[in-house]
């Protein structure tokens, strides 16, 4: 019997973050006949802030719970803490996020690997795009909150490397009362070269941003450039049930409609039996499944955690979203990309598919890493 | 949360950002270097200063006595060395809770002993390193807790590596400084002993380019790990030796006849030019003499001219 921990998050904002995430794990194993080979215990880590509380509840599972694989929902920070203890015991991390974060450098430890929906990566993609526009000069909408992750840096300093020029910055107050995007359109009605926006936002602020930017979207004729976030699933159902939905362009790890097998199988298990349909946090999980069920057979074998990871890594899974592969030079995951636009409906049509994944990922990840003082948010992106 | 009170032992500005992270979150007692680093004292003084902790100087002679009273008197829960060049004996390590732990700026166990970066950068080696690891009885031994390596780019000086790696150890204090406060061990692994191997300082033979032997890469190597702080990588031409400060490859010389070491050119507009047995065209742009530190091409003021051999 595999022993996995899991040490889930929790979140206002997506306040199913960590059962959805929990939900896709069994789920897969479930629909697998596996769940019976693996015992599962859980704790809950907060928004991932507490490090003392985590590096605690991590060692204890490892050390007393004599768990083989813990599985960590949080960002980068918590991982570079959780490395050392991890690569000492020989046991396997593995590391659980929707990648809005960057490590500081690619630095690996031997039992760990992340598995992300690397959104930074997604963001690059999606300013380089962006940076192809006509209009290479953009105004940049951030949310107060995402723009305190990586991914904000990503898809700004993609598009800026590809030739796009920043116009105007333009950062929304942190309260939603005084969420405000008049200044938006008088700067373009003073400049009405500037016909591309790069747009960050999540949760609740991403909701009132579609609702004001549509009128705005239609006077000036802008195109829009999101966030992977902001085609999120989960955020359809917090828009008015009549609302017609603006136009906008961005890379995606998945969208609902991707037109597989294996995700309408997904997309069926996980909303059987009333639960909510399909989203990023279950695709986490339910691919956390597909990975323990490729550990099964080699932890069997008795196969140290150091040959398990290299073992994984030499292969690559089949998923929802198309094929998955854990990156020897990183040790996180990383699958395809779809360029996609949303209708008025909030169905995602694809403009194209990236065709060169692991080229790309490559370029991204061999990208001078970030230098100089630097700052973002502590806790675990949508965990607030 | 576990109670963290570091005494930290220097002997190198390479452990200034480290030390920061630690005095950031009030966890020191108190910082010792050998007697003889004034300028490291200089730099130490007012940051210990307004944190109000002592700096304490120690006697080669009789450091062991001193450290020992140190220990004595601040009480320390672990010890921190950084570049600190005397041993610690097992009376010492008894005498700390968590021990002492070390931050080599260097790979282990690949690169033991003194002087890593300037080894990693003789050597060739592709990357760097940081390795914080539990002292033992041994040189650079103990079992390593967390090890983070950096590419080696082709114009690293000694002294632009070693900045990047005392602000890669400033990230590895601000992690080890965590995993002391909520850890219940301190997780290490033993060194694997097939791989080590322990290195001298290098001798001043290593250091002088051997114009006869070395490619381009290797000479800009050499030149760049002595870079700043030994002037130069030494050079000889007709008796008079100098200290090659910095380089770059320009290109192909298509002169094959040419033997290694031959001034292509030594002009204003071209600089100083040097063929290498690699048929590669090495510009000296900075060198060092008594004099004082020159543009290659000043070397024609001195007597020196193209077709001239260095040894």
């Amino acid at each position: 019997m595999l022993r996995i921990g899991i040490l889930l998050p929790r979140s206002t904002i997506y306040p199913s973050i960590g059962l959805d995430m929990l939900h896709g794990v069994k789920t897969y194993l479930k629909t697998h006949q596996l769940i019976d080979q693996v015992q599962l215990f859980t704790d809950n880590i907060g928004f991932g802030i507490d490090e003392a509380d985590i590096y605690t509840k991590a060692e204890k599972m490892l050390l007393q719970e004599d768990a083989q694989i813990v599985i960590v929902c949080a960002d980068e920070r918590i991982q570079e803490l959780l490395k050392p203890v991890f690569t000492a015991t020989n046991k396997i991390l593995i590391m659980l996020n929707l990648g809005a974060n960057l490590p500081e450098t690619w630095s690996t430890a031997p039992t760990c690997i992340t598995h992300s929906l690397n959104f930074c990566f997604h963001a690059w993609l999606t300013g380089k795009e962006a940076a192809n526009a006509a209009s290479k000069e953009a105004v940049n909408i951030i949310s107060y909150y995402d723009g305190g992750y990586r991914v904000c840096y990503s898809m700004l300093n993609s598009h800026q490397q590809n030739g796009g020029v920043p116009a105007y910055n333009y950062v929304s107050k942190l309260k939603l009362a005084e969420f405000d995007l008049q200044p938006i359109d008088a700067f373009l009605t003073e400049n009405k070269e500037v016909k591309t926006a790069l747009c960050l936002f999540s949760g609740e602020q991403a909701v009132q941003f579609y609702q004001d930017i549509k009128p705005i979207q239609q006077k000036h004729s802008l195109t829009l450039y999101g966030s992977a976030m902001m085609q999120a699933p989960t955020l359809k159902k917090e828009l008015p049930a009549d609302f017609s939905f603006v136009d906008m362009l961005a890379f995606v790890p998945w969208y609902s409609e991707l037109p597989n097998a294996a995700n309408q199988i997904f997309k069926e298990k996980i909303a059987a039996g009333g639960h909510q349909p399909a989203n990023y946090f279950s695709l986490l999980g339910w691919e956390t499944g597909i990975l323990i069920a490729q550990m099964l057979p080699i932890f069997e074998s008795g196969m140290a955690a150091v040959e398990m990871v290299q073992q994984l890594m030499a292969t690559s899974f089949e998923t929802p979203r198309g094929k998955v592969s854990i990156d020897a030079h990183t040790h996180y995951s990383y699958g395809n990309a779809w360029l996609v636009k949303t209708n008025e409906q909030f169905s995602a049509t694809v403009v194209k598919e990236l065709t060169d994944a692991e080229a790309s990922w490559t370029a991204f990840t061999s990208e001078p890493g970030l230098k100089g003082e630097i700052s973002s948010w502590r806790n675990t992106y949508l965990c607030i | 949360m576990n109670d963290v009170k570091a005494l930290i032992l220097c002997n190198s500005p390479i452990a200034i950002p480290g030390i920061k992270e630690f005095l950031f979150y009030g966890k020191v007692v108190a910082v010792a270097i050998p007697q003889g680093n004034k300028d490291l004292q200089y730099l130490l003084q007012p940051l210990l200063q307004e944190a109000n902790l002592p700096l304490i100087l120690i006697n080669k002679k009789d450091y062991k006595a001193q450290l020992m009273s140190v220990i004595e008197s601040h009480q320390p829960t672990v010890g921190l060395m950084m570049t600190f060049p005397f041993l610690i004996s097992a009376a010492m390590m008894a005498a700390v809770p968590k021990g002492f732990i070390n931050f080599h700026f260097g790979i282990l166990p690949q690169s033991r002993g003194p002087q890593p970066i300037l080894r990693h950068l003789v050597n060739g080696d592709a990357e760097a390193g940081v390795t914080v690891h539990i002292v033992d009885e041994g040189i650079d031994t103990g079992p390593i807790i967390v090890q983070e390596k950096i590419q080696i780019e082709q114009y690293d000086t000694y002294g632009i590596l070693q900045g990047k790696l005392a602000f890669l150890a400033a990230k590895l204090a601000a992690n080890l400084l965590r995993i002391l406060s909520y850890g219940s061990i301190i997780p290490s692994l033993p060194q694997d002993e097939s791989k080590a191997a322990y290195y001298s300082m290098p001798t001043a033979a290593e250091l002088t380019i051997r114009w006869k032997e070395m490619e381009a890469s290797s000479i800009v190597r050499i030149i760049n790990a002595c870079n700043p702080w030994n002037k130069g990588a030494g050079a000889t031409i007709n008796g008079w030796t100098l200290g090659c400060t910095e380089a770059t490859i320009v290109g192909d010389c298509e002169e094959q006849q040419l033997v290694g070491g031959t001034i292509l050119t030594c002009d204003a507009e071209n600089g100083l030019v040097v063929k290498t047995i690699d048929h590669k065209r090495l510009r000296l742009n900075i060198i060092y003499t008594t004099e004082g530190f020159f543009s290659g091409s000043r070397l024609a003021d001195f007597g020196i001219q193209v077709g001239m051999i260095f040894d």
